[in-house]
């Protein structure tokens, strides 16, 4: 029995390791439903009704006693009202607060879909969705900041920072245009999408380099080891979990800033 | 402050400020970087010269700062 150090070096072996080929989804019934129609557009749908319907559910027999779904369901709806919007948007924030809410439901449900079974994909690992909700967000705070100020007045807002003297401003402008136009809805979804893709990376790494080895033949060293790996992939998802849940607040809370330097009063 | 009743959270000590200020400014140090260190670079390439880049890369990168300082740093 020899002890090769590496078995899943590329080339011998037939180990293929997962990589971005992974992320790329054909239909769903190829010949029957389009090309984009495929399993993360299926999932993000699932995620909207899935929200829409939790949500619908919460909202109606409100008892003062709470069920325990009841108090769930408050209990998420206060941390996004209280610790969210009120926080960040103060006076303003009950015209935002539906926006936010769905946003953060939203983001959750498909981030933690790469951790639950059937679906194990979490949608944002494909970037065209998380640009999708950035330009979503993008309207909102835009649109927040012309619907107060006006066309011009928003851009003298957005564009002319206090305290910068006269001869600065043409150097200066064009930064803040980028800074609030162009980069931040880009850095808003890059994070998103940055986060998931390598999370659902890493947790592929350890089951399908584990699944690799626990059916090696003859090597019972190697088997325990993707024993071991396999078990691990369990504490990485659970990680995983906290991450999704850590993003979807992140995002959220994002947006939640941005409208409220779009709206804010000078200070 | 005052005898209106104000929400808890509306002092000065915020609940989540901080870390996303932290994640906003970022995008003003992209903003700074792609622009001066765009401009240095397109200067570079028709002018044929190898120094445009990194000064504008800098210069970027110190206006962004400023700017940060100017919107997040005084006094609030």
């Amino acid at each position: 029995m020899t002890l090769g150090l590496l078995p899943m070096e590329s080339g011998g072996g037939g180990y293929t390791p997962p990589g971005v080929d992974d992320f790329k989804w054909d239909s769903m019934w190829p010949g029957v439903l389009p090309d984009w129609f495929n399993k993360p557009f299926a999932q993000a749908v699932i995620g909207a009704l899935l929200v829409i319907i939790l949500w619908w559910i919460a909202s109606r027999n409100l008892k003062v006693k709470p069920s325990k779904g009841q108090f769930a369901a408050e209990y998420i709806y206060e941390f996004v009202r209280n610790g969210i919007a009120r926080d960040i948007l103060h006076s303003d924030f009950r015209k935002f607060l539906p926006y936010l809410l769905g946003l953060f439901s939203f983001l959750l449900v498909n981030n933690w879909f790469g951790e639950f079974f059937l679906f194990m994909y979490p949608t944002f690992s494909n970037v065209g969705y998380a640009y999708g909700l950035a330009i979503l967000s993008w309207l909102i705070y835009v649109g927040a900041g012309f619907k107060k100020w006006g066309f011009g007045g928003f851009l003298k807002k957005a564009l002319i920072p206090e305290g910068v003297p006269g001869y600065l401003l043409p150097i200066v402008i064009p930064l803040e245009f980028l800074a609030t136009f162009i980069t931040r809805p880009i850095t808003l979804a890059l994070r998103l999408f940055a986060n998931m893709f390598a999370g659902h990376l890493v947790v592929m790494v350890f089951v399908v380099g584990g699944g690799f080895l626990i059916t090696y033949a003859n090597n019972t060293f190697f088997n325990v080891a993707g024993g071991v790996s396999l078990a691990f992939s369990l504490v990485i998802m659970l990680l995983e979990l906290f991450i999704g849940a850590l993003q979807a607040y992140i995002f959220t809370v994002l947006t939640a800033q941005y409208v409220s330097t779009s709206i804010a009063e000078a200070h | 402050m005052g005898t209106t009743p104000t929400p808890p959270g509306d002092n000065e000590p915020k609940g989540p400020t901080g870390t996303e200020d932290g994640m906003v400014v970022l995008s003003y140090i992209l903003a700074g970087l792609i622009f001066y260190g765009g401009l240095g670079w397109a200067g570079d390439y028709f002018l044929k010269t190898s120094w445009l880049l990194p000064v504008g890369l800098i210069l970027g990168l110190v206006l962004s700062l400023y700017l940060i300082i100017k919107r997040y740093g005084s006094g609030t």
